[in-house]
């Protein structure tokens, strides 16, 4: 029972934590807090590939060091290149951010 | 005493001589290293290319009269994919085709290119530049020829049921792997700079690079495995 | 039930097969090719960080993590048919098989709903940098979606006359390729909808 409880335990963790990066934009609470937690959800997603989904750890050896490898990049590349990012601090309260509501807005 | 691989080993070597020559004659030679950028304005692109039309026309005219190596080598591939088929020979037979007209997309724009030379100091700027965009279009755009081959291969090999596979698995997964990426060849008619424009990151330098790569991998274990064939064969 | 008895015998299997990493390979050379369409894009961003957010407030997000969930949804059903697969239960695979390509499925309602409201708002490729890597690399994405489908549906297909560990070893493949469409999806999402910021 064990294996079923962590797949449906991961299914509710992924989905919480897309949902929670989303209010968390939504809310522009802190985009750089929220594109950490976007990079968290692809590691935790990652990391249950490994463990638990797949048991790739010892079933296919060489791949398991390559996509850890590869989420380390990852990571680098989008943690990297957001902190580089000029971050202005909102001096104003923000009203009516919402208004990216459908139709779309034709960029200009 | 006869030889099933006479010849096949010496079509093998097809492919290796034209991936050399296409490197010194249509990339060095020819300019294409990156090739001259989509962005660049019709006289901008004239007074660069005009210069070089004769060192371009040399490049061209070799890699044009080379371009058959390709099919040639693509036969070796099908004799050996043919131990390989056990229903028919669709597989084989479609990698051929693929060869077949990859051919076609070096010979075509390389005699649009060399057009191109031809009169290059008396052509409009805008004529020139639209000849040099038409060759481009064909050799990126045509990519599902060639990934007809890439695919066809990977296929073959990976149902090959020896112990030890002709071509290793991996091989057989690279090739349909980089005929898979040849799509993003789609997105060159939309971009003049940047990754996806035919002079750009993902679409000239990683494409051409997995592709030149394509040829030397399976080159490598083509040679592999008619040496494993004639020796399995021999009397 | 999860010290089946099955999971002994798949340890004894991948000590004498040589080996199928083939799928593997595929796989890392896919995710490495994202990695550099992530890293073109954080480079593009760093430099036009303005033009970038004021492209992004055009993207909706709720189609965005209505797509992740889709995903990650699907994804957790094929974890439960690989599950079934290990304990032999090859019509509980196959059922779930089949439930994670109508759940996936969806995916391309919204995407195709997306691109349609796009391109009629007049957002295309060429409308701006963002908007070149946004439809270049959903689109990329996409045709690994389809592919994915199409691998399912293979799949479910082959569960229905198994043969043993052969269509065990197609099932995890399957999944494995399967986990990397929405892991890859897991950071374009955050990456092009959210992370940076909107105008």
């Amino acid at each position: 029972m064990s294996a079923r409880f962590g797949s449906t335990a991961t299914l509710l963790a992924l989905a919480a934590l897309s949902v929670g990066s989303f209010l968390l934009v939504e809310t522009e609470a802190a985009s750089l807090v929220v594109a950490l937690a976007a990079v968290a959800i692809a590691l935790v997603k990652a990391s249950l590939i490994l463990n638990r989904f797949m048991h790739l750890e010892w079933r296919h050896r060489p791949f398991a060091p390559l996509l850890l490898a590869w989420l380390g990049i990852v990571g680098v590349i989008l943690g990297g290149g957001l902190c580089a990012l000029p971050w202005k601090v909102p001096t104003h309260i923000p009203v009516a951010v919402n208004d990216r509501t459908l139709p779309f807005e034709i960029i200009k | 005493m006869e030889n099933p691989y006479k010849y096949v080993r010496i079509c093998a070597w097809g492919g290796p001589i034209l991936l050399i020559v296409t490197i010194i004659f249509w990339g060095i030679l020819g300019r294409n290293i990156p090739p001259y950028s989509a962005g660049l304005s019709a006289a901008e692109f004239k007074a660069q290319f005009a210069p070089v039309a004769d060192q371009i026309r040399v490049g061209m005219t070799v890699t044009i009269a080379c371009s058959v190596l390709y099919f040639v080598w693509g036969l070796a591939i099908t004799k050996v994919m043919e131990k390989v088929e056990r229903h028919n020979n669709v597989l084989s037979t479609l990698q051929l085709w693929g060869a077949g007209f990859t051919t076609l997309i070096f010979v075509i724009p390389c005699g649009i290119w060399l057009t191109a030379t031809f009169r290059a100091d008396t052509l409009e700027p805008g004529t020139l530049q639209i000849l040099f965009d038409l060759g481009w279009m064909i050799f990126d755009l045509a990519y599902s020829l060639t990934t007809l081959q890439m695919v066809a291969l990977g296929v073959c090999f990976l149902s090959d049921r020896r112990q030890v596979p002709l071509f290793p698995a991996w091989v057989s997964w690279f090739s349909i792997w980089v005929g898979v990426m040849f799509v993003i060849e789609a997105l060159n008619p939309f971009f003049k700079t940047g990754p996806f424009s035919r002079s750009g990151t993902v679409n000239y330098w990683l494409e051409f690079s997995i592709f030149f790569l394509f040829m030397a991998i399976i080159s490598v274990y083509l040679f592999k495995a008619i040496d494993r064939l004639v020796r399995e064969e021999a009397p | 039930m999860h010290g089946q008895p099955g999971a002994g015998n798949l340890r004894e299997r991948d000590r004498t097969l040589p080996g199928d990493p083939g799928v593997f390979f595929f796989i890392t050379a896919d995710m490495a090719m994202f990695a550099v369409f992530f890293l073109l894009f954080m480079v593009g961003q760093f430099q036009d960080p303005e033009g970038y957010r004021a492209s992004r407030a055009a993207l909706d997000p709720v189609l965005g993590l209505t797509n992740t969930l889709i995903l990650v949804f699907s994804g957790w059903w094929m974890v439960r048919a690989v599950e079934a697969g290990r304990e032999g239960d090859w019509r509980r695979a196959r059922t779930r098989v089949l439930a994670a390509m109508l759940f996936g499925s969806a995916f391309a309602l919204t995407k195709g709903y997306e691109y349609y409201a796009k391109v009629s708002a007049g957002i295309t490729l060429t409308s701006s940098e963002f908007f070149g890597y946004y439809f270049a690399f959903t689109g990329i994405h996409f045709l690994h979606f389809v592919l994915g489908i199409g691998v399912l549906a293979v799949t479910a297909g082959k569960l229905t006359k198994p043969e043993g560990t052969k269509t065990l070893v197609w099932l995890e493949s399957t999944a494995a390729y399967w986990h990397m469409v929405d892991l890859l999806w897991m950071v374009l999402f955050p990456m092009l909808y959210l992370a940076g910021g909107t105008a």
